[in-house]
């Protein structure tokens, strides 16, 4: 099976086969054995690549996963072949830039934007608490706000959708 | 010495006083609110009171809730922590009133410091250096504005009754200026109930090192040298270390003296800490921290002393019975703060439960935390989890320690700053001592490795691999349960049966 794994800037295919009872892991031109074995079933495990052993740590976050090796830490997205071929039947595309979302859970204590308003990327759209640090929260694009989901007081979640953006007109 | 003292507190820091206090012979009460029921700080006191619901206010911050629980349990003193009542005039003052020993500073000290205008002004006329700008309250923008176009940008912002890097804004430009009043005084104001601003001059790449001192009731007063904590994330400390590699024995007999003075000039006694910025050789008073601090291990490290005992100590009455000149220091000692956060999203805060747990261990590495599996890290307390500290025989050995200490440390189910912490101790910049409280936005830290990437990439492909297998073996329904059987089981039996077969 092929996998399509994006981290950070980094994409890479690799393709892991299984022969009798060894499983290799192929990269480009190199080639593997790997031995993976789980640990605590709590997300640890033994991964070894050749003669390289590591200890990994794993936690799925949504569609994504959060890998961590000798004190590093990668977020990293994993496609199949076949969920590649089925995203691109479906045509999905990323999310426009126009919805800002919050990245924590939090309390809104100001909006200094109403509906209607010009903003610029470095505008300040709401101030939201999170214990008890104020963190501005900026458009992050320029544009026209078209629609805020939230109201001062309210007590929102990590990924609640604050304020779209609507595209300046061309 | 006491029989039994209640720590008015929770986390690693209750742990933390807990733990010598065993060590002494002495027993302990622990408060806790609803959720920290299963805490470690709970568990493993002598006694335990539930104080209230999660809201700090409620319980934590409730001075008389705190006040009843040392009553009903004959506790003899209280040790506040830090936070929480720790800087509290009117704690301080509570205990005294209820014939309670409180393990820190008289209230009229806590009071001089407490105010972080007062405590410049006492300062000043103390002779001790302070940084240049207003030392008076701003009533509104309008005052800003002058007096900052007066000292000149770039300035900074600070609540009077600040503390924890809240209500601070560095303001560079006046154009800046309007919105960083606003929302640094909505900070204070929410934080302290106080949202009184002042204004002081920007350091040019300033050092924060700060002085522990530590003063008996009977007017003896040392210092324990200082640390250095310029390596900040929102104005909080994220790596400490000590000795700074700018202060010498010269520097260091300075320093120590001026904050001995400080500490002397408002009658304070217990531990304590004088923070000073430095910035090209010279330094200024900051604030004075009237408790024990978060990163008061690396001065044990180096010093060879409990600062929890001897707190203990001069609380119950004991004079200090040693002087400067036994204050010896040796070796390198540096702590990183593991937080619940996430440095790739401006450090916010994360949440969630830790079910995946390694802390680091072996030679010279002190954790001091309170995490334990199925711990439910939330929003409603401090983001800090542990704290890893090493001792070294000088500064590239302890580096070289805690880089091995962060290599073994995973705390998983919430995002920690430990990965960010590795790749500051690997720059060239911390390494050869280049550090102010402006690194973090300065240095262009070392990317991740190549070749961990890839393992990561191998890593989550196999985990994808094997869970679509595991799917796979659920779906036929082979194990009795079929479905109810939880994944991870299915998944560990899948690899237990390849390895034996």
């Amino acid at each position: 099976m092929k996998y399509f794994v994006k981290i950070g800037e980094r994409e890479l295919e690799l393709e892991l086969v299984r022969e009798g009872q060894s499983l290799f892991a192929v990269l480009g031109d190199r080639r593997f054995e790997v031995e993976h074995a789980d640990v605590d079933r709590l997300g640890q495990s033994m991964l070894r690549v050749g003669p390289d052993a590591y200890a990994v740590s794993m936690e799925e976050e949504g569609e994504r996963y959060r890998v961590s090796i000798a004190g590093e830490g990668f977020t990293v997205e994993c496609d199949d072949e076949r969920e590649r071929a089925a995203r691109a039947l479906s045509g999905e595309k990323s999310t426009g830039g126009g919805l800002v979302e919050s990245i924590m859970p939090g309390i809104v204590r100001a909006l200094l934007v109403a509906e209607g308003d010009v903003v610029a990327p470095d505008t300040t759209l709401l101030i939201l608490e999170a214990m008890k640090m104020q963190n501005e929260i900026k458009a992050g694009a320029s544009g026209v706000v078209s629609k805020i989901h939230v109201a001062v007081g309210a007590a929102i979640g990590a990924g609640a959708k604050l304020v779209e953006i609507k595209p300046p007109e061309a | 010495m006491f029989q039994k003292i209640l720590i008015a507190n929770r986390g690693e820091i209750a742990l933390r006083v807990l733990r010598t206090c065993r060590e002494m012979g002495i027993k302990t009460v622990a408060v806790y609110s609803e959720p920290d029921r299963t805490a470690l700080h709970v568990r493993l006191a002598d006694q335990a009171v539930c104080i209230g619901p999660a809201a700090p206010r409620e319980s934590y911050l409730n001075i008389q809730k705190v006040i009843d629980a040392a009553r009903s349990t004959g506790a003899q003193a209280i040790h506040p922590g830090y936070g929480f009542l720790s800087e509290r005039e009117a704690f301080s003052a509570a205990c005294e009133e209820a014939g309670i020993v409180f393990i820190g500073p008289p209230p009229s000290a806590i009071r001089a410091m407490g105010d972080k205008i007062s405590a410049r002004q006492k300062m000043i006329a103390a002779g001790v250096p302070v940084v240049p700008g207003i030392a008076e309250p701003l009533a509104d923008v309008a005052v800003a504005e002058r007096e900052a176009a007066r000292i000149g940008y770039p300035v900074m912002l600070k609540a009077t009754a600040g503390g924890g890097g809240k209500g601070i804004r560095i303001v560079e430009r006046k154009e800046d200026l309007l919105g960083a009043f606003t929302t640094a005084s909505g900070e204070a104001l929410s934080s302290f109930g106080d949202g009184r601003l002042y204004l002081e001059k920007y350091l040019v790449a300033p050092r924060h090192i700060e002085v522990q001192v530590l003063a008996d009731a009977h007017g003896n007063c040392v210092h324990f040298g200082e640390r250095e904590c310029s390596i900040q994330r929102r104005h909080q400390k994220l790596v400490e270390e000590t000795p700074s590699v700018v202060v010498d024995a010269e520097m260091r007999r300075k320093m120590g003296a001026v904050a001995v003075q400080a500490a002397q000039s408002i009658g304070y006694r217990n531990a304590g800490t004088i923070e000073m910025l430095w910035s090209q050789g010279e330094f200024y008073f900051l604030e004075m921290n009237t408790r024990l601090q978060v990163e008061h291990p690396i001065t044990e490290m180096v010093c060879g002393v409990d600062l929890v005992r001897e707190q203990l100590r001069v609380a119950f009455g004991e004079p200090l019975g040693y002087g400067q000149e036994a204050i010896q220091r040796h070796g390198h000692a540096i702590e990183v703060r593991i937080n619940a956060e996430d440095p790739e999203h401006g450090f916010v805060p994360s949440t969630g439960t830790i079910q995946n747990l390694r802390l680091p261990g072996g030679p010279w590495v002190r954790v001091d935390s309170a995490v334990y599996r199925g711990m439910k890290v939330g929003l409603d307390y401090d983001s800090m989890l542990a704290k890893v500290i090493v001792w070294g025989h000088d500064r590239p050995q302890a580096i070289a320690r805690m880089e091995r200490a962060l290599m073994e440390l995973h705390i998983g189910g919430v995002r920690t700053g430990a990965p960010l912490a590795l790749r500051v101790l690997r720059s060239k910049e911390f390494q050869r001592g280049e550090t102010d409280t402006r690194f973090l936005e300065r240095v262009a830290l070392p990317p991740a490795s190549d070749r961990f990437v890839e393992v990561a990439a191998i890593a989550t492909a196999v985990h994808k691999h094997l869970s679509g297998q595991r799917r796979s073996l659920g779906a036929q329904g082979e194990q009795s349960g079929g479905d109810a059987m939880p994944a991870w089981l299915l998944m560990g039996r899948r690899d237990g049966m390849r390895r034996w077969s």
